[in-house]
């Protein structure tokens, strides 16, 4: 075979260390995956060479979206918020390197705080609520409003009767653009130092699923002694943290939802990049991975590294599945439980609309509209297969099922605020994955969001502090201090 | 429908509606007033004109000295028209709408109109001059419109009359009216004869067709009413309105706009005005590159066209939900879901078609895609609107004024209240959008 330079599905598995089926999904998934020379009954036969280009096409494409800008802009936002939430001291000497990206992510900050604005008629209000809410200092807010006119986001402008007002411009549908506008900025300027490059680079490499910090080229390159302070930063931020005490494997508990040792016994049996496969198939929130047979997958499921919800009606039982990415959004208890509730309200609307056999939902969106809807009393039209589909829903108090006189039943939203916010969530869920997923090739980025609808507009970005254990090497560096107190 | 015209359709470079074979006069060649307005207007200067009626107008003066007399400090003024003067329209250097006999009197209720807040437009012409060979049909006088804040439009019609001949039936005018006014879903009609003596059955007659009927006085107290303590912004002068019309003559480059502004849009007055404004924009951005003061008019008052269209697109996601405003637009530009998913099945026919013959494939052409590039920026734009309804509905307004001020008219006096400083940025997001969906660089401030 070596010789005729052909190779088969399994061959190509391991020269791109995947599984035979990752291959199988490839051929369907990529347009541009070379065409078999032959089709044998053992299956389809290529050109090595073939292979390797476009292995080697596809590897630098993956690199290079390090370098895109609505993700860039996404990490500044993200690093801010850490930063703003877990470092106390905001005037510590070893922030001073991270100037740009600081000012970058906060007039992201500020941009998601006036969005929906229109006009900002008094600034010296704006200037004391980012101080506020976001904690800007006026000295940086100056620095921000810069940044944002010059991704013209806003625009100063002189009404006619003399008054300077703000023009706010920043885009309320395709959030994507925003952050892409604070990326290209960010990429673009020269004065960066080299930490701050290696620091925003390994976090956006690290946030899409763990990976081996010595195989990140970003953070390779830089000596030890800035390699460990990036790192350190990093970790008191929460935006990176290693898997385990070896320090090996990092990865982002500011926006993943999961447990440290259990994803740290999952690493041991799964490799980086046969992970990023599985991650790579959830394709949208409340993925139907009822079939799958891969052994990874199940093992990530019943390992709880992918929050999966069980649906069972008259089409059978579904599993549906999500990453275990929160966008930053719900880390405190509370909000985990919202969140849990806005998955399974996705979970049993994707069955109605996908493995229903009575009823099949046309649009999850307009049921979860109904849902929401108090003038219709929060409840959906009758039907029989409702109490079963939502039974899950019933469980976690969500809502209610009511029976009907001619054996139908009606569900009901019992509208508290938690449901209600879980609603709006899985509507923004539903929503991403079915309109901007479906439209925008930004979509990715879109998954990444870290704030609202467009119902609420002015919805403050909010990263919680991330609570974590102190590991073993931290407890022991505290009593060491203060047995020499 | 045909390949060839959906891809039409989805090229934003070329307008919807072909108007190569419009009308060519637009606002100039052609005679605007219609067949049956110019045999009325030829009868206002026949000899058997109501001396009476004449009488009670000739203290008037025309509206340029009257403004000249008047000031801010007398807001309660109203406009005075002026009255039908051959000497006027015997004037060879007047623009030829100028020597419109009726004309002192539309620009009288447009004023009107105007300074009560409603975006007015005078002459409004009816008819589609397109390839499909649909010739003149009618205009309107005068056409007012107001949007409610869930942008619904509230229409006022008018048609003004000096002429006194025998052949000028006022029966036959509302009548006439009321087919008007239905289709362009106006609410009210008003028929105003300046020289025609109005009997009362005529009354009755307009009471059941909900059409106004007023003698030259009742016009003057309807505009008074209509304007009561308004500033007056000199809207609508005789001078501003011929600088107006100039300026839109010009220059050559703006016939097709100018062509299609003053028939199709307001024939078709449907999704087809946002498609073909934009693509006739971006014809005119390739020829005329910066900005420049003809330019800031001719820009300006298709922004204020494209205002009224993108008030239907609102109303239609409004309908629809917010939550699909993406698919309300898409669909919207293509006439509505079922057409647009008729077009889409047909593209990805098309394109599976292309792909299975090797046509296209990896790295290689690939079709242009179906929706506009610019459908993002318009649902980002009807997002700004819904949102602040209040100061979305004056919009259209802001912009008029804006053209005014251009033209020499004081406009509107400063106002900084919240709905006014919101309409003032959303008409330069309507602007900037504009500047987006035709690629022009013109950085026109509104």
């Amino acid at each position: 075979m070596q010789d005729l330079d052909l190779i088969g599905i399994y061959e190509i598995a391991k020269l791109a260390r995947v599984s035979p089926p990752a291959v199988v999904n490839w051929r369907t998934r990529f347009n541009d995956f070379p065409k078999p020379i032959v089709e044998l009954k053992s299956g389809p036969v290529f050109r090595k060479v073939d292979i390797q280009q476009w292995l080697n096409r596809r590897k630098g494409e993956s690199s290079s979206v390090g370098n895109d800008a609505t993700r860039i802009g996404l990490r500044l936002l993200e690093l801010e918020c850490g930063i703003a939430s877990n470092i106390d001291d905001q005037n510590s000497a070893e922030l001073v390197d991270y100037e740009l990206s600081r000012a970058a992510g906060q007039s992201a900050r500020l941009a998601m705080l006036i969005r929906g604005q229109d006009v900002i008629e008094d600034e010296q209000r704006l200037k004391k609520i980012a101080a506020i809410e976001l904690g800007i200092h006026p000295a940086e807010y100056t620095v921000a409003k810069r940044l944002l006119m010059e991704a013209d986001l806003i625009e100063e402008r002189t009404t006619k009767s003399g008054k300077s007002v703000i023009n706010e411009k920043v885009n309320r549908l395709n959030h994507a653009d925003n952050y892409r506008r604070v990326g290209e900025l960010w990429l673009a300027g020269d004065n960066k130092s080299r930490k701050e490059e290696a620091l925003i680079h390994t976090f956006d490499e690290v946030v899409q699923s763990p990976r081996e910090i010595a195989c990140v080229d970003a953070i390779r390159d830089l000596n030890r002694t800035d390699r460990n302070a990036v790192l350190e930063l990093a970790s008191n931020a929460g935006i990176l943290d290693s898997v385990d005490e070896s320090k090996r494997v990092y990865y982002s508990p500011l926006l993943w939802d999961v447990n440290r040792s259990k994803l740290a016994a999952f690493l041991q049996i799964a490799s980086g990049t046969s992970f990023n496969e599985v991650l790579r198939k959830m394709t949208r929130p409340g993925t139907d991975l009822t079939r799958t047979q891969d052994p990874l997958i199940l093992q990530a499921i019943s390992g709880g590294i992918l929050p999966s919800y069980r649906v069972d009606s008259t089409g059978g039982k579904r599993l549906y599945s999500f990453t275990p990415y929160t966008g930053g959004m719900l880390s405190s208890d509370t909000e985990k439980i919202i969140l849990d509730k806005a998955r399974a309200l996705v979970s049993c609307l994707r069955y109605g609309s996908e493995a229903a056999t009575i009823t099949k939902i046309r649009n999850p969106l307009w049921i979860l509209n109904a849902l929401m809807n108090p003038s219709r009393g929060h409840r959906l039209s009758p039907h029989s297969e409702l109490k079963l589909q939502y039974g899950m829903l019933v469980a976690k108090q969500i809502g209610r099922v009511i029976a009907t006189n001619n054996g139908r039943f009606m569900f009901e939203l019992i509208p508290t605020d938690d449901n209600l916010r879980a609603g709006a969530i899985a509507k923004e869920l539903l929503s991403v994955g079915e309109i901007m997923g479906a439209k925008d090739p930004e979509a990715d980025a879109a998954l990444h969001l870290v704030s609202g609808t467009i119902e609420q507009p002015l919805r403050e970005v909010k990263i919680a502090r991330k609570k974590r254990p102190a590991r073993a090497d931290e407890l022991a560096d505290l009593v060491e201090r203060l047995q020499s107190v | 429908m045909s390949l060839q015209t959906s891809l039409n359709d989805s090229n934003p470079s070329e307008p919807v509606i072909d108007t190569s074979e419009s009308d060519s006069s637009g606002l100039n060649e052609q005679p605007v007033i219609n067949e049956r307005e110019s045999q009325a207007s030829k009868g206002s200067t026949e000899p058997s004109a109501d001396k009476s009626g004449e009488a009670k107008l000739e203290g008037f003066k025309t509206r340029d000295r009257s403004r000249s007399q008047e000031s801010l400090s007398a807001p309660n003024k109203s406009k005075q028209m002026s009255k039908p003067d051959s000497k006027v329209s015997a004037d060879p250097r007047k623009h030829k709408l100028l020597r419109d006999r009726d004309l002192s009197i539309k620009l009288a209720v447009g004023a009107a109109l105007a300074t009560s807040s409603y975006y007015t437009r005078v002459n409004v012409g009816l008819s589609a001059t397109s390839s499909r060979g649909l010739g003149d049909v009618t205009d309107i006088d005068v056409l007012g419109l107001k949007y409610d804040l869930t942008f619904n439009s509230e229409a006022i019609a008018v048609s003004c009359k000096s002429g006194n001949s025998k052949s000028l039936s006022p029966a036959r005018e509302i009548f006439y009216l009321r087919g008007v006014l239905d289709y362009v879903r106006a609410s009210t009609g008003v028929a105003a004869f300046l020289n025609k003596p109005i009997s009362p059955h005529l009354r009755d007659l307009g009471r059941r067709l909900n059409v106004l009927i007023f003698s030259g006085d009742e016009v003057e107290l309807w505009c008074r009413s209509l304007t009561n303590g308004l500033p007056d912004p000199g809207y609508f002068e005789e001078s501003a309105f011929e600088r107006y019309l100039t300026t839109w003559e010009n220059n050559s480059v703006t016939h097709d706009l100018r062509a299609y502004l003053r028939t199709d849009y307001w024939f078709h007055l449907d999704f087809r005005n946002l498609q073909n404004v934009i693509g006739h924009l971006r014809k005119l951005s390739s020829k005329v590159g910066t900005s420049c003061e003809w330019l800031d008019v001719v820009v300006l008052d298709s922004a204020a066209h494209l205002c009224l269209t993108l008030f239907d697109l609102c109303h239609q996601i409004r309908m629809m939900g917010l939550t699909s405003i993406i698919e309300t637009t898409s669909a919207y530009l293509f006439g509505g879901t079922v057409s647009f998913k008729a077009r889409r099945d047909l593209y990805l026919r098309v394109q599976q078609l292309l792909a299975s013959t090797g046509v296209l494939g990896s790295g290689g052409p690939s079709l242009p895609p179906l929706e506009p590039l610019y459908t993002q920026a318009l649902a980002e734009l009807a997002i700004r609107f819904i949102e602040r309804p209040h100061a979305a509905i004056i919009v259209p307004q802001v912009i008029q004024d804006s053209i005014w001020r251009r033209l020499g008219s004081q406009g509107m006096p400063p106002n900084d209240n919240k709905n006014s400083l919101a309409a003032e940025k959303l008409a330069q997001d309507v602007l900037n959008f504009l500047g987006i969906a035709t690629g022009a660089n013109w950085k026109i401030k509104v």
